[in-house]
């Protein structure tokens, strides 16, 4: 599962890229991160969800506990 | 007095998503043990069921900054968050800092946009949508795999080798100066992107 984990987390990353490039290219009709970020942050709910996420993103990894230990041994 | 119905109807069904996913991202701390997270989103949530409900008023709009003044105090804040030591008070106090700013300005509509029920250009809006059926895909995914690793890592020991979640993967990236400095920068420019608080020209 170790290496399952790690093969959907790079499929993740890499239909991230895929779908960032391809909102430069206007035959894929598909919308760019800043014109998907300025629909979703017009309206307060998505806007305010977003900052919070985003904020605790920084404190998650700067601050706060990072990697939770096991509970067993 | 129908069509205000209809219309609180309409925004408490936009923004039920945003409460639920606040809501499970809460629950997800406090199986984590860590109640300054959990009641972090749960008061977000609730605030969120709070605006959507009760119709706060939303005609506030945050400050527009010159562009320089915001790029000069991301650089102060870039600066003290690579050097302060990591999980220490010196990187806690400028943390929370940036927090006590940005999350009361994302109550507030952004500077340069003026409020308008619907985008006019229909395809525009298409081209919008497939982007975001797409990035929910990635981000569900994610979330669904980190959830599991998560879930999957508190009940199995370190020697067996659990599915890594995305905290455990990144964390040794962030002990060295180049992750550090990667981390801070991407972080800090998100926020610029998702808050934009600098004048724009149609501004």
């Amino acid at each position: 599962m170790h290496e399952a984990t790690l093969v959907i987390y790079s499929l993740c990353v890499v239909a991230a890229a895929v779908l960032a490039f391809g909102g430069h290219r206007p035959a894929w009709q598909l919308g760019t991160v800043t014109e998907l970020l300025d629909a979703a942050m017009a309206a307060r709910a998505p806007r305010f969800a977003l900052v919070l996420f985003w904020w605790w993103l920084g404190w998650h990894f700067l601050v706060g506990q990072t990697v939770d230990p096991p509970l067993l041994g | 007095m129908l069509e205000r119905v209809r219309a609180r109807t309409d925004v408490v069904l936009r923004a039920s998503p945003w409460f639920l996913i606040l809501v499970l991202i809460a629950a997800v701390q406090v199986i984590r043990g860590q109640p300054f997270d959990a009641v972090l989103f749960g008061v977000g949530a609730v605030a969120i069921a709070v605006d959507a409900l009760a119709g706060l008023p939303a005609r506030a709009t945050a400050p527009a900054l010159p562009l320089t003044a915001v790029i000069v105090v991301a650089a102060a804040l870039a600066v003290v968050l690579v050097l302060a030591p990591r999980h220490g008070v010196i990187e806690g106090i400028a943390v929370a800092v940036v927090g006590l700013v940005a999350v009361p300005l994302a109550w507030l509509r952004r500077p340069g946009e003026a409020p308008r029920p619907e985008d006019s250009a229909a395809v525009r809006r298409l081209r919008v949508r497939r982007a975001a059926v797409g990035w929910a895909f990635v981000v569900v995914l994610a979330c669904l795999a980190e959830l599991y690793s998560f879930l999957v890592g508190r009940v199995t020991p370190a020697s067996q080798d659990p599915p890594p979640a995305i905290s455990a993967l990144l964390d040794p990236a962030l002990e060295g100066w180049p992750g550090r400095i990667l981390f801070v920068v991407g972080w800090l420019a998100l926020g610029g992107l998702l808050l934009k608080l600098w004048r724009r020209p149609d501004a």
